[in-house]
């Protein structure tokens, strides 16, 4: 082994141009890994802290569903169609959830999207978060500046307007919006159909660690975002349907709707044609008792749609999930947790899907370096084909030859992968101190913010390091083999 | 003689490369259609009133009744839709004056602007399902077939919109011949994406106006998701002039 060692380490430093090639082309090759890996690590880790502790907690307990119910509301195609779902058995939920340890806060939150408008004029759109003032400020204490005015006081209603939005109002209207005005928030339920309330600003902010999805978002009282989203105690009635109406229901035949028709008349029908309505009584009393509907509009007050946990470490949300799980399943309850990623919704999903396609990227430039290592192993190995033969000549085993090799190569990569990680680890202490300023939004979502501090990563070093040992090692693999096929007698006359 | 060759070899070039003139489709006769669509689909000697009756299917929430009072002065382009069931949305209002549409929520006694190209509540129907026509103003003809559905002879009309006050910008209209009803819509993204399309087998004939009485506005998004409605207790007697107001819907509120 010493042999090999001592033989490998002097075809290095003989063959200076060789080994400065492919040293080189290792060396910037885990560079390139370890800044980017630690960068991308870096912008994730950032996204995930920013959510966990501003926006998500750790875990998200829902109402049961399918698909992609994310704090702003379902994110997928059915993402109009139908409502988020209430947490049924609310209370012992929140019960069970103050009675585990590892769980550090709690906060209720509902969600409803709005137009908002003055006097005539649509102005702008925001997402409601629907909460409760003293819970939240509990849960995620450092993420609200306030800019102007304050959180409503407990028991009345208004809403914390976002700085973004407030921008684009004011940009619409050529107005200054300040707290004590009133604007009107329109929303389209599911439940409900459309719904107006009418809301004064409280207070203008913004989110300290934020970004484009999260600047449209303003906090506004419970009792007002679950008006809008149609969280009232009433239900529609089944519906009763004559025999005419059942009959279209169902899948209809487009093209071959109109066969069972044979003549023009079949197309009319006779209609009777009412008489004069012009009493007065008749115009005011049209719907009749109001009570009804009055009741049916009462405020579901028990009804959320999302509880956020916080635990004391993240390394119990394994634990949590699986806690949760059980007691959702001993008690038949019709609830589920979902991990802050999915709480989190499109932003971060992108910044994950962001990452990917960069370490696609990784891998093609490994692929691409594993060729030109190759190609210039390939060409060293033949210079040194009468030296190999003379070896295998002189009593040289084929396994020695291929180990000499494989150690050539393995010690270049150590040397190459040190120096390179040390030249990252340059480049992202000056980043760190420097700071990405992200100069658009595309760059905000990646960074997950509108600066970025990159750090080196252990797990980069780690990858980055396996992999520039395994491009080595797979790139010499080839070339010894083409030494292997030549005979000891061939080789020396090649020298020659 | 050269330069003259090379001048005709260019002016056959010019002529090739521009193309020939367009042949111009005559669409009078299509645009004639369109017009007595519009005409024929307004009240305008009379007040008009009646009945909507709205089965609305929902792959996600199942099949939901509605019933809506709905008021027409087409001479003023105004209407009133008044939602009388379900119950939690008994007493919102839509109120078109001229090119406003206003709704109305009896739950904060608040208005807000809203649009005809907006689906009605939480239905396949659009706000601007409930006026006259305007196919011969909104819209340009592209081109047309003849053809046939069912057992009925139709034109088959492309239309495409002139501005962007309609709901969908091309249309695909079903009209019979000689009869001037309209069977079936097709209705277009503006990628040419189907969107919705329209089945009316139902008409009346109340004086000078030929109305459906039976739609079906079929979701082409979700598939599944559909909306019928059958018309009733029409009246074209006169409404008076307060009902076309706020205040009314206010008041018939309390």
């Amino acid at each position: 082994m010493k042999i090999i060692l001592t033989i490998a380490w002097r075809n290095i430093r003989q063959h200076k141009v060789k080994t400065l090639i492919i040293g080189l082309i290792m060396v910037i090759g885990i560079m390139v890994l370890v800044v980017g890996n630690s960068f991308m690590d870096s912008a994730a880790a950032g996204i995930e802290k920013s959510y966990i502790q501003n926006y998500t907690g750790h875990l998200m307990i829902t109402g049961e569903s399918k698909g992609y119910l994310t704090l702003f509301g379902f994110q997928d195609t059915t993402a109009m169609e139908r409502a988020v779902p209430r947490i049924p058995e609310y209370a012992e939920i929140v019960e069970f959830a103050n009675s585990l340890p590892y769980v550090e806060a709690i906060n209720p939150q509902v969600s409803a999207t709005a137009m908002i408008s003055r006097g005539d004029n649509m102005i702008a759109a925001t997402q409601l978060f629907g909460i409760l003032p003293e819970q939240y400020q509990v849960m995620f204490p450092d993420n609200v500046e306030l800019l102007e005015g304050d959180f409503w006081a407990p028991g009345e209603q208004g809403v914390l307007l976002n700085k973004t939005v407030v921008d684009l109002m004011e940009k619409q209207v050529g107005f200054t919006f300040r707290p004590g005005d009133k604007v009107l928030f329109t929303s389209v339920s599911t439940l409900t159909g459309m719904r107006i309330r009418e809301v004064e600003i409280t207070g203008i902010f913004q989110f300290r660690q934020s970004n484009i999805q999260l600047d449209m978002v303003s906090l506004m009282d419970i009792s007002n975002v679950r008006a809008l989203a149609g969280m009232v105690v009433g239900h529609a009635a089944p519906a009763d349907l004559s025999a005419d109406e059942q009959s279209l229901l169902g899948a209809i035949d487009e093209d071959s709707f109109f066969d069972s028709f044979d003549s023009l008349d079949s197309l009319f029908a006779p209609v009777e044609v009412e008489q004069d309505m012009s009493d007065d009584d008749y115009w005011y009393s049209l719907l009749g008792e109001t009570e009804s509907r009055d009741l049916s509009n009462l405020e579901d007050t028990g009804a959320w749609q999302y509880l956020l946990v916080r635990l004391t470490d993240e390394g119990y949300t394994r634990q949590a999930q699986i806690d949760f799980a059980k007691f959702f399943a001993d008690n038949n309850t019709a609830a589920q947790t979902r991990d802050w990623m999915q709480a989190a919704g499109s932003m971060a999903q992108l910044s994950s899907g962001i990452k990917s396609i960069f370490n696609s990227v990784v891998f093609l430039i490994a692929i691409v370096a594993v060729i030109i290592i190759m190609n210039t192993l390939v060409i060293s190995v033949t210079e040194r084909m009468g030296e190999i033969g003379t070896m295998r000549a002189i009593g040289a085993q084929k396994g020695f030859v291929r180990r000499m090799v494989m150690w050539e190569t393995l010690i270049l990569s150590g040397l190459a992968g040190t120096i390179g990680i040390l030249l990252g680890a340059l480049v992202l202490f000056i980043l760190n101190r420097v700071g990405l300023e992200a100069s658009n939004m595309f760059f905000e979502i990646i960074y997950g913010g509108p600066v970025l501090r990159p750090e080196l990563s252990l797990s980069s070093v780690i990858m980055s390091f396996v992999v520039i040992v395994v491009v080595g090692v797979v790139s010499s693999i080839y070339p010894t083999s083409i030494v292997m096929k030549t005979s000891p007698l061939k080789a020396m006359e090649s020298s020659r | 003689m050269k330069n003259m060759m090379s001048v005709v070899v260019a002016l056959v070039l010019c002529v090739l490369v521009t193309g020939l003139p367009a042949q111009a489709q005559d669409f009078s006769h299509i645009e004639a259609i369109l017009e007595r669509l519009d005409a024929q689909s307004r009240f305008d000697n009379t007040d008009f009133s009646s009945v909507l009756t709205m089965v609305v299917e929902d792959v996600e929430k199942g099949i939901e009744k509605m019933v809506v009072r709905q008021f027409r002065r087409d001479d003023g382009e105004r209407f009133l839709l008044l939602i009388q069931e379900p119950v939690t949305e008994k007493g919102q209002g839509y109120l078109l004056e001229g090119d406003n549409l206003w709704f109305y929520d009896p739950s904060s006694r608040q208005f807000a602007h809203t649009s005809l190209k907006e689906n009605f509540q939480d239905s396949d129907a659009r706000n601007a399902d409930f006026g006259s026509n305007s196919y011969s103003s909104s819209y340009e003809v592209e081109g047309y077939l003849e053809g046939t559905l069912g057992n009925f002879e139709v034109y088959i009309i492309d239309l495409k919109a002139v501005d962007d006050t309609v709901p969908f910008p091309f249309v695909k209209l079903w009209v019979t011949k000689d009869s001037d009803l309209v069977l079936k819509t097709e209705e277009y993204s503006l990628t040419y994406r189907l969107m919705r399309t329209g089945l009316f087998p139902k008409y009346t004939k109340v004086g000078d106006v030929v109305m459906p009485v039976q739609m079906v506005f079929i979701d082409e998004l979700v598939p599944g998701n559909k909306t019928q409605i059958s018309v009733s207790e029409i009246s074209v007697s006169d409404i008076p002039d307060h009902v076309f107001t706020k205040a009314y819907i206010e008041r018939v509120n309390r």
